[in-house]
């Protein structure tokens, strides 16, 4: 297969490795904030956003018109795996709409503990930090 | 032309800060109705608002995924946005008889056709 990888400039994201699209991937110069414009016939680039608190990191997909059942999340080795395809019926008869993006996972984390919901058209991943990356509070004692 | 709805908003447009986002929409026909699906991602029932007004269906709804204070970006490629939409309704359509479901993000309408815009069939006797 085919596919396109690239990197993107690394800017807030210190934690967080490269992107990956494995097809159909718009060029990082001319991709727009904007996830409406990276659909096409059979293949799309969901948006995707990174967040973290400081005990999980939250990884949100906006996946309209997917089932659950539709959607693979995975974790292999550092790598968050969202993948999914589904039948749309359109003008020109049934048409597949897959995606496939992958993120790099910080090491510090409990990749056993992760945790997937999707609601509304919305998939948020749960990535629990490590206890050692976490910030530590010291009471102070009177 | 003879279609029913047409839409009317331009795709993106800014009002008071807000984005407002035309969403992505498919319309298929059947003999007896109209479907229109709607794509919302992130907006949740009490945050979609529809109404029909002179011939005109107006929708919109609120990304409600109100993140919590604590979160912070590490990276975004989701816009912060309100869809709306306002599509034409032609006469041949009951309005009485739309009815509506959000699931998955997507809004699914279904827009009867009128009993006068039925095809009649005339028994001879």
């Amino acid at each position: 297969m085919k596919y396109l990888t690239h990197r993107y400039p690394q800017n807030t994201r210190s934690l967080w490795g490269d992107f990956e699209d494995f097809f159909n991937a718009p060029s990082p110069f001319m991709s727009s904030s904007n996830p409406l414009l990276n659909w096409n016939s059979d293949s799309y680039r969901p948006a995707i956003d990174l967040y973290e608190d400081e005990s999980n990191y939250f990884v949100e997909a906006e996946l309209p018109a997917f089932s659950k059942k539709e959607i693979d999340v995975e974790v292999e080795k550092d790598r968050l795996i969202l993948k999914g395809s589904r039948k749309e019926e359109g003008k020109n008869g049934k048409s597949e709409i897959s995606f496939h993006r992958s993120v790099l996972i910080p090491n510090a984390v409990k990749t056993e503990k992760v945790a997937a919901k999707y609601e509304n058209g919305l998939l948020t991943v749960t990535i629990p930090k490590a206890d050692a990356i976490k910030p530590l509070r010291i009471e102070v004692q009177s | 032309m003879n279609t029913s709805l047409t839409s009317t908003i331009a795709s993106a447009k800014r009002e008071n800060s807000t984005l407002y986002f035309e969403p992505r929409f498919t319309v298929h026909r059947s003999e007896n109705e109209t479907r229109l699906r709607v794509e919302l991602p992130g907006v949740a029932k009490d945050n979609l608002e529809m109404s029909v007004n002179d011939n005109e269906l107006f929708l919109e709804g609120g990304v409600s995924n109100q993140r919590p204070e604590s979160w912070k970006v590490l990276h975004r490629e989701s816009v912060d946005r309100t869809y709306q939409l306002r599509l034409r309704l032609g006469d041949l359509i009951d309005k009485a008889g739309i009815g509506a479901s959000l699931e998955d993000g997507v809004l699914t309408l279904t827009l009867p056709k009128a009993e006068s815009a039925k095809p009649r069939k005339i028994k001879v006797k």
